[in-house]
């Protein structure tokens, strides 16, 4: 606390006319699929929002019986090399940096992020965990996040890519055909230490555009799709050429003209 | 909370000067702007906001920019209060009234206590904790257009498979029901619905996954179970709706399939209609079987499952692998009316009924040679079975919550069948009439009780009721048993009766332990009653009726039975160990006429199963398992009874219990979406004690009587390799398995060891092309092979070549070919068997109506015969077949 206090005078001296601002640190829990559960840290500092995502499941990525149920249901878990995600969202740029991997190589990203129009004209109200939430959605890339923020906490932090909010958003899922769920498990306030990522680490990465990065990685899970169907018992006829994305993200921007 | 604050900035004054002519301009809206600042530093990152006076939401927010200044734009006149929100600051609340003029605000934050906020949520709400086991799956995005039923549809998501008789899985596993807006109405029957239903109503398909049928145990039982829900568009809830389908052929032969289903669903009742006739070799009613004998297995607290009158006197024709409805002559007419009432949220009440008249041909003829040292003969058979059965059946369930975690439920059951076939047999060219009239009577009844009485512990208790009476009576104009009763005759016949009762009671705890740990234990009683009674009747060349003596059954087989199971399952890193035992007194009485006789077993079942992921793409599961068993019923008649033409059984006259151990490993390497996915089982089965026929064969009759033998061993292995080429866009599937089994029987007073072997190798090819044409083929071939005194072989194979047709996203189609072909025997005659079908199907979206052409048995193959051997006798077996069609069809909706 001392330290802090220092901290916080030799601010005043240097900074006089900009207040020093403290950072948030919200843990969320990140279940994209029933098998799998990540630790997502986020640090959010003046609009600047960083998000890290572990890359080793918290839970047990198969549950007891679900062997046969499984090898069926196409899983992507760490049978690869794995990193951890970084996301790092500036204030004023729509432009995104992520990290991303193909083929157990790490990329850096660059995502021009669409703008994200929250609907607040909700009156529900739900009691998560210790906070009073309210509802609001948006749509994103295909389909349609619902969140639940809370005003205590007036900093328009989120997980992954997601803010925007009047409060922090206490949990979030998308209303899709394989919803990924992020809930609040963790907050603290203020948080002072170091944000545990290697700026020259990400600088030193390949880097890529998000649109080239998605098709690639599209081609490989389209390959894999093939090699899953090819395996089928004759009776079976595979007639849907429907897939979904694990992701929270469905149709990208310029995916649409080619999709309806 | 936070005071007040209104300091009167001087910059206030000059950003009114700066925004007057703007506010000229201003229609009713106008901007409000602002600086946020403690001390006159600026504050970054405070949540700025308006509310209408009164009210709590948010007409707009934003949050302060490094400078710490902030804008709304069109904001409405009227009065508005903004607030300035920010950690470790005091809250700002002001009131300001909007006019036409631009409005500049600053706010000065007072600095508050750095408010800590360090705490977890654990999050709680069930909303949400049961929305993650589900997923929601929209129709309209896997609908491709030509889909009619509620099984097209489903048969379109990856991951769920629907087999040829409608058994929907995921995985391997097989769903438990499919529900409509969360009612369930056919249970494992769900193919009633599934195959009649349209798929226009549907809105979204639910994968409920790690279900619980008990919803009490959801979250505490390591549940792998999977059910289905669907739900409805809006405007198809509380109006009837349905869909009528007409197929029809009337050259060479009259073949149609009519079936129409009216429905309605509404939020408090649901009803549903279904009515089908047809003579295409469907069963209609196959399904109403999975609803009579509802079997739910491995179900915490339940007892009862499965328990039936063993099966006498069986024609039904008994082909596997291969298309049951190409021998089928069938004429089949269903009826089925059901409903489900929730007349309040804590009660729901549930009313199923059938009728179902079932008229069925089979054409049979078959060749048998025996070879034993003492006999050897070839007899010829030649039969026309027509077969009728009536079946009525009602279910009906009542479940009542009487508070939030408990739940009573009663489900009852009441169904009649009347069975009548007429044989027309020529026996070695000997004409007969052979006639069996059997009648089935069973009621069913369970009583359940739940209580979640903590967050992780449950206590399940049923007590369950069942009575099942199956008499049948046999006889046949001709009298071929003179060496049996050692009189001469013109004409037999049997009399059987078949009853069980049953009464189960069982009460089980599940306790969840943390990290996914379960303990399960029960404690149960069960008390059944067998009765077997079989009296024959000789016709005497006078005229008159006679009993043999020695030839009566008069059984009742008794057993009380009071155990306890319990089962731990625990979960390491990579490794998990289930251990399971289950241990039971039974008390058993089988009284002969009078002559009672007492015994007492404690069979002891231990089980033990483990599964370790040994590396990244490799999972090792190993099981042991010792079973003790009760002979039942048939095995241990202590006389002969008839069970059809030429065939007398009876058992070992004694009460024995029956020893066992099994083992199985099992590797896999890969996954689905790897190129390369293999399977490898390797297994063990030892019978230290096991029944074993003692078989008299003669031209005209066989006498089978059980003994007991002692260890019989069984080893096998089988593997599958599966290879994606990528040159050729398809699967290469390759599949081998081995079996060996050594076994002791006695033919004509003579013990034999007999040594089976199976092999069973194959390849299959499938291509996932992108363009209109996909193709599946494949080929098996199986080698069995009995050694004893001699040697009895069969070499089978089975081939195909399917093709797919996506012509247009509305024109779809299939084209399969399949040959059956039987060698490597002695026996003469046509060998291979070829089958060709096909479908087409036109969706016309105009008219809301598919247009089918099916075509059946192209190559009009009349007769299919198949081989089989055993260690004594080798015997082909030939149906006829329906012959060739090619139906025209339409299903329309209401």
């Amino acid at each position: 606390m001392r330290n802090l206090n220092i901290l916080l005078c030799g601010a005043f001296v240097f900074f006089t006319s900009l207040m020093f601002s403290q950072s948030l640190k919200a843990v969320y829990e990140y279940i994209p699929s029933q098998y799998m559960t990540f630790n997502e840290n986020v640090y959010y500092t003046d609009g600047n929002q960083i998000s890290i995502r572990d890359s080793i499941s918290t839970k047990r990525k198969i549950e007891k019986n679900d062997d046969e149920f499984s090898n069926e249901i196409v899983i992507m878990d760490n049978k690869s090399k794995v990193f951890k995600r970084i996301i790092i969202k500036k204030p004023n740029s729509k432009m995104i940096e992520e990290t991303g991997t193909l083929n157990d190589k790490n990329y850096l990203l660059e995502d021009n992020f669409p703008e994200l129009h929250w609907n607040l004209n909700y009156t529900e109200v739900e009691k998560i965990g210790n906070y009073m939430c309210n509802k609001a959605t948006a749509s994103y890339r295909g389909t349609t996040l619902i969140a639940f923020y809370t005003k205590e906490i007036p900093v328009p932090a989120g997980p992954y890519k997601f803010g925007g909010l009047p409060g922090l958003i206490v949990m979030l899922y998308n209303d899709s055909l394989a919803p990924n769920y992020w809930t609040l498990t963790n907050v603290e306030y203020p948080y002072n230490d170091k944000i545990p990522y290697s700026k020259s680490y990400l600088e030193k990465l390949p880097k890529m555009s998000l649109q080239a990065f998605i098709k690639e990685g599209d081609r490989i899970e389209e390959e894999e799709m093939k090699v899953f169907n090819s395996k089928l018992p004759p009776d079976i006829v595979i007639e849907s050429s429907e897939r979904t994305r694990g992701t929270v993200e469905q149709v990208y921007e310029w995916e649409k003209s080619t999709k309806k | 909370m936070g005071k007040k604050h209104k300091k009167i900035n001087s910059l206030r004054f000059f950003y009114v000067v700066l925004f007057f002519f703007s506010s000229i301009l201003g229609y009713s809206q106008t901007s409000i702007t602002g600086k946020v600042s403690n001390n006159k530093a600026s504050i970054q990152g405070v949540r700025v906001s308006l509310q209408k006076a009164g009210s709590s939401s948010f007409l707009a927010y934003t949050f302060t920019d490094e400078t710490g200044s902030y804008t709304f734009s069109n904001v409405e006149k009227g009065d508005v209060t903004i607030h300035a929100n920010a950690l470790s600051y005091q809250a700002y609340d002001g009131e300001i009234k909007v006019g036409d003029t631009p409005i500049v605000h600053n706010i000065e934050l007072q600095e508050g206590v750095v408010r800590e906020i360090k705490e977890v949520i654990i999050n709680k709400n069930p909303k949400f904790r049961f929305k993650k086991d589900t997923i929601e799956l929209d129709a309209k995005a896997f609908a491709r257009g030509d889909e009619r039923t509620v099984e097209d549809l489903l048969k379109k998501i990856p991951g769920l498979n629907v087999e040829k008789d409608g058994t929907i899985k995921i995985g391997n596993k097989e769903v438990e029901k499919v529900m409509i807006e969360n009612d369930d109405l056919f249970e494992k029957g769900y193919k009633l619905l599934t195959q009649s239903m349209s798929v226009k109503p549907i809105e979204k398909i639910q994968v409920l996954q790690h279900y619980s049928n008990n919803k009490h145990l959801k979250g505490i039982e390591n549940s792998d179970k999977v059910a289905l829900n669907l739900t409805l568009k809006e405007d198809a809830k509380r109006q009837f709706f349905g869909n009528t389908t007409l197929e029809g052929s009337f050259y060479p032969e009259s073949v149609y399939n009519v079936s129409t289903n009216v429905m309605n669903f509404g939020k408090k009742n649901k009803y549903f209609f279904l009515g089908k006739a047809n003579n295409n070799g469907v069963d209609a009613v196959s399904s109403i079987n999975s609803l009579v004998y509802s079997s739910q297995e491995n179900e915490a607290g339940t007892v009862g499952e499965n328990i039936q009158t063993p099966t006498v006197l069986d024609n039904t024709p008994n082909l596997s692998n291969f298309d049951y409805t190409r021998t089928n002559f069938n004429n089949d007419k269903l009826l089925s009316l059901n409903t489900i009432f929730n007349p309040s949220p804590k009660l729901k009440i549930k009313l199923l009924g059938f009728t179902n008249f079932t008229g069925k041909k089979y054409f049979r003829n078959a060749i048998s040679s025996f070879t034993t040292p003492s006999e050897s003969f070839t007899n010829t058979e030649e039969y026309k079975y027509k077969k009728s059965i009536d079946t009525y059946f009602g279910k009906w369930e009542i479940i009542y919550d009487p508070k939030k975690n408990q739940t009573i439920s009663y489900v009852g059951n009441l169904g009649k069948w009347l069975q009548n076939d007429r044989g027309n047999l020529i026996f070695n060219e000997d004409p007969s009439n052979e006639i069996t009239d059997k009648e089935q009577l069973l009621t069913n009844h369970k009583l359940t009780y739940t209580n979640r009485f903590s967050e992780n512990k449950v206590w399940v208790s049923s007590i369950r009721y069942i009575s099942q009476k199956s008499p049948a009576n046999y006889s046949i104009n001709k009298y071929y048993y003179e060496d049996i009763f050692q009189q001469s005759g013109n004409a037999f016949s049997e009399n059987l009766k078949n009853d069980v009762t049953y009464f189960g009671a069982k009460s089980e705890l599940v306790t969840k332990i943390k990290n996914g740990n379960v303990f399960q234990a029960a404690l149960y009683f069960v008390q059944q009653r067998n009765i077997f009674e079989s009296t024959m009747f000789l016709e005497k060349p006078t005229g008159d009726l006679s009993s043999p003596d020695g030839f009566i059954n008069d059984l009742r087989l008794t057993s009380k039975n009071l155990g306890a199971t319990s089962k731990y399952t625990f979960k390491f890193s990579r490794i998990e160990f289930v251990p399971e035992l289950d241990m039971r007194w039974t008390n058993t009485s089988l009284d002969r006429l009078g002559e009672i006789d007492e015994n007492d077993f404690v069979l002891l079942n231990p089980k033990f199963y483990t599964k370790w992921n040994i590396h990244k793409k490799g999972e090792l599961v190993a099981t042991v398992s010792y079973r003790s068993s009760l002979t039942n019923i048939l095995d241990v008649l202590p006389t002969y009874y008839n069970d059809g033409l030429r065939s007398f059984s009876k058992g070992i006259d004694d009460m024995q219990s029956l020893q066992a151990l099994s083992s199985t490993l099992a590797y896999t390497l890969g996954r689905w979406t790897d190129r390369l996915y293999v399977n490898f089982v390797l297994g063990m089965n030892k019978d230290y004690d096991y029944l074993s026929p003692n078989v008299l064969v003669q031209p005209n009759f066989s006498l089978s009587q059980n003994q007991i033998v002692k260890n019989r061993n069984t080893t096998f292995a089988k593997t599958q390799i599966n290879y994606y080429l990528k040159f050729l866009s398809s699967n290469l599937k390759i599949n081998l398995s081995t079996s060996i089994s050594d076994f002791q029987n006695s033919v004509n007073d003579e013990v034999r060891d007999v040594t089976m072997k199976n092999n069973e190798y194959g390849f299959e090819l499938r291509s996932v092309w992108k363009f209109w044409l996909n193709m599946n083929v494949g080929t098996s071939f199986n080698a069995v092979n009995y050694q004893s005194i001699s040697t009895n072989k069969v070499l089978n194979n089975t081939s195909f070549i399917h093709f797919y047709f996506k012509f247009s996203k509305n024109l779809t189609g299939y084209y399969k070919n399949e040959m059956y072909y039987f060698g490597n025997h002695q026996i003469s005659g046509k060998k291979s068997y070829f089958f060709g079908d096909f479908g087409l199907n036109w969706k016309v979206e105009k008219y809301k109506c598919d247009l089918s052409l099916t075509g059946k048995n192209l190559y009009n193959t009349n007769v299919y015969r198949t081989v089989n051997v055993t260690d004594y006798y080798s015997s082909t077996v030939e149906y006829k077949l329906l012959p060739r069609y090619v139906m025209m069809g339409i299903d329309f909706n209401f």
